[in-house]
């Protein structure tokens, strides 16, 4: 019998227990302090400089790098701990979280040791924030339809073109971006695009806020008007951007905040139904927890799966769309669940307040980083159908 | 092929192989069964992890999880995964093993009316001695002479039966350790190899329905071509992940558990529901890529189908498990989720 997808029961180190808990007294501190709110809806995603210098200075970005670069080599199950502490009470880590996560990985890969020892340090202090242009307006889903193009100067190149949904470009300081150094070719559709590193106080780039149904701000459209970047801010191999792409996508996909975006209102319903739930408000409350155990279960094994060196693509899409589906439609679970329960007037404005805004934010948690039917085109590649 | 990481067959355990080797065999042939059984038993494969000193082979708790996974992959008609609950209990319970085939009587939902008769008994008719739950705490022996069991009209399987237990069935109750506080161990035991057994049999389901797929032409070409198959193929092996990952978990757990009662039920209920959900969704998408031929007697999806469907309710339903579950979150309070879903 074939095709046997492998999800050990990986259990993270006993070790990780005492991290955790300071983690926690820490974050227990910013919420004292007024730094945040837990459990509130419309903060998750929110800009904090400050909080994010904090947890630079407690050695918490950057956990998984060489100590070259300022990074503390400690496992990527230490760093999955904190990852989802964070995570799960809406801690305003925003502002790091994209570099830490993926741009500062993609550059120690594959950048110059110019780059490499002016950025990483500043990630891991906390200092710098990043975000991603690949998509445009006519390519999204189908990266390699990229168009914005970067020309060839002395000493490096010039970019222009438009960048679209770029997430927190308003507040950037560095973009890595996807733009066409040569047309595709007949044999490799993929072949063309680079990477690179932007500074977006760069002339020649303008960012416009995009306005959505939330009312928050955090998507962009950024214009680049002969843009300059130099030699040494070029990833990798020119034109050879896609064979960089996939072990960003591994990191990117598994992790807890795939399925803890909308967390939030699930404690609020719990919280609205009260301590003695009927049987079947019992049954729906143990229903979702089993649901997010083990998708939790899922996204440490992916973790363990990289600790071990591995590029777990296909595990890694199986829990970002299993988890983006559940998330998405958790908030309307949520408020379903809590329907009869009695909540005073204040309460009741506050908990409408929360289940709305959650309605709102779902529809882009199976859209963003990966599309639904990207992810389960990949994982029928994984099963050998394409 | 996803198959760099999986263990080859040489790195399997020899429990595994040699369990392997006689499912390969034997068990897609409804009229080999009792070969089947014969061979499971004479390889101590019904025993797995009974001590030797009760009248087993001794093996790990993880030995026999791995061969219940197989039980499950290869759909067997056989009271392997039965047996191996039943002398999960005497072991636990400081019994010998009595001669004979062994079984359970699963617990489910609902009142028994009358109290004696007890629905949907797996192999039934294979049994000597069956194990009963009396209580949370106790566990007792009823032997086949005490038993009359019938046969419904519109079987699920052809192996299980409804029976009636004549007499004081609680002659020889034992006690056994509990794990959690008025859940029997039994229930327990039962909800988590049942959960092992329909992972593996979604394993299965997956990779039948990925052959089929491949094989089958329309249009001028295979199905799997097609994007919608394809999509529906992705999400059986979501639901595979799930379900293993869910089942691993919890199987885990009770090899070594720990001294928390609540992340113990997190464990063993989350297995229960998780499982239960992948395997409504997973065979339905799968009969789905089938078409008309899923539903033949000829055909083996069916042999799978009929398996999830019947155990679905042994040792409690699903919604069962997911109350016992809520109701500990929910007098915790919201804000106590995460710090219960996060001791290990």
């Amino acid at each position: 019998m074939e095709t046997w997808i492998e999800f050990e029961p990986k259990r993270l180190p006993s070790e990780t227990a005492g991290l955790r808990s300071d983690v926690r007294a820490f974050l227990a501190d910013e919420i004292d302090a007024g730094t945040f709110v837990p459990y509130a809806a419309k903060q998750t995603g929110s800009i904090n400089r400050e909080f994010s210098r904090k947890c630079g200075e407690r050695g918490l970005i950057g956990m998984t790098w060489p100590k070259r670069y300022g990074g503390h080599e400690r496992s990527f199950l230490d760093r999955y701990v904190v990852t989802e502490e964070f995570r799960a009470v809406g801690a305003p880590t925003r502002y790091h979280f994209v570099a830490d996560r993926q741009s500062g990985p993609v550059i120690m890969k594959y950048g110059s040791d110019v780059l490499k020892d002016d950025v990483l340090p500043r990630i891991v202090r906390g200092e710098v924030c990043f975000c991603i242009g690949m998509s445009e307006p006519n390519s999204g889903s189908d990266l390699f339809a990229a168009a914005a193009k970067a020309e060839r100067v002395d000493g490096g190149w010039m970019l222009s073109g438009t960048k679209l949904w770029t997430s927190y470009a308003h507040v950037a300081d560095y973009m890595i971006g996807l733009f066409r150094t040569e047309a595709a070719t007949k044999e490799n559709r993929r072949h063309g695009l680079t990477q690179f590193v932007i500074d977006m106080t760069s002339t020649g780039i303008t960012v416009n806020p995009i306005a959505q149904m939330t009312g928050y701000h955090e998507f962009n459209e950024v214009v680049f008007d002969c843009v300059f970047v130099p030699d040494t801010h070029v990833l990798g191999e020119v034109n050879a951007a896609w064979k960089q792409a996939t072990s960003e996508l591994a990191y990117e996909r598994s992790g807890p905040e795939r399925f803890l975006e909308s967390f939030y209102s699930l404690v609020a319903a719990v919280d609205a139904v009260g301590e003695t739930p009927d049987r079947r408000d019992a049954e729906t409350i143990g229903r979702l927890t089993a649901q997010l155990h083990t998708l939790r279960r899922m996204s440490v094994s992916v973790a363990g799966m990289l600790e071990d060196g591995k590029e777990p693509v296909l595990e890694a899409s199986i829990v970002k769309d299993l988890g983006t589906v559940w998330e998405q439609e958790l908030p309307a679970r949520a408020r379903e669940l809590a329907t009869f329960a009695t909540l005073s007037d204040g309460n009741a404005e506050a908990f409408g307040d929360v289940m709305e805004y959650a309605a709102l934010q779902a529809p882009k948690f199976t859209i963003q980083g990966g599309t639904t039917e990207i992810l389960r085109g990949i994982i029928a590649r994984g099963l050998d159908l394409r | 092929m996803q198959g760099d990481d999986r263990l080859s067959d040489q790195e399997q355990s020899l429990i595994w192989q040699t369990a392997e080797r006689i499912l390969q065999d034997l068990a897609d042939d409804a009229s080999k069964s009792e070969s089947l059984w014969t061979a499971l038993v004479e390889n101590g494969l019904s025993v797995t992890w009974v001590p030797e000193e009760l009248g087993g082979v001794g093996c790990e708790v993880a030995d026999a999880y791995d061969v219940i996974r197989l039980a499950g992959r290869y759909a067997a008609l056989a009271p392997l995964v039965e047996m191996l609950i039943a002398g999960r209990l005497l072991a636990l319970g400081g019994q010998s093993l009595p001669d004979g085939t062994l079984g359970v009587v699963p617990g489910r939902p609902g009142a028994r009316e009358p109290e004696n008769r007890h629905l949907s008994v797996p192999f039934a008719d294979q049994t000597d001695v069956f194990i009963i739950c009396c209580d949370a705490a106790r566990v007792a022996f009823v032997a086949r002479t005490n038993v009359t069991t019938s046969l419904r009209e519109n079987d699920i399987g052809s192996e299980r039966r409804d029976i009636t237990i004549a007499g004081a069935a609680a002659t020889s109750a034992f006690t056994v350790p509990t794990l959690i506080n008025g859940l029997s161990r039994l229930d327990i035991e039962g909800a988590v190899a049942r959960a092992i057994q329909v992972a593996g049999a979604l394993e299965a389901v997956l990779s039948i329905s990925v052959q089929y797929a491949r094989e089958r032409e329309a249009f001028g070409r295979p199905i799997a071509k097609f994007q919608a198959v394809q999509h529906m193929l992705a999400q059986i092996a979501e639901e595979v992940a799930a379900a293993l990952t869910a089942a691993l978990s919890a199987a885990d757990t009770l090899a070594s558990p720990p001294d928390d009662e609540a992340a113990i039920l997190l464990e063993v209920a989350s297995a229960k529901i998780r499982v239960s959900e992948a395997a409504d969704k997973a065979m339905k998408l799968a009969h789905q890529v089938h078409g008309a031929i899923g539903i033949t007697n000829d055909y083996r999806l069916q042999r799978y189908a009929r398996m999830v469907i019947g155990c679905r309710d042994d040792f409690g339903s699903p919604a069962q498990w997911a109350q016992r579950l809520g109701e500990v979150v929910a007098a915790r309070g919201g804000r106590a989720i995460w710090p219960t879903l996060t001791t290990r």
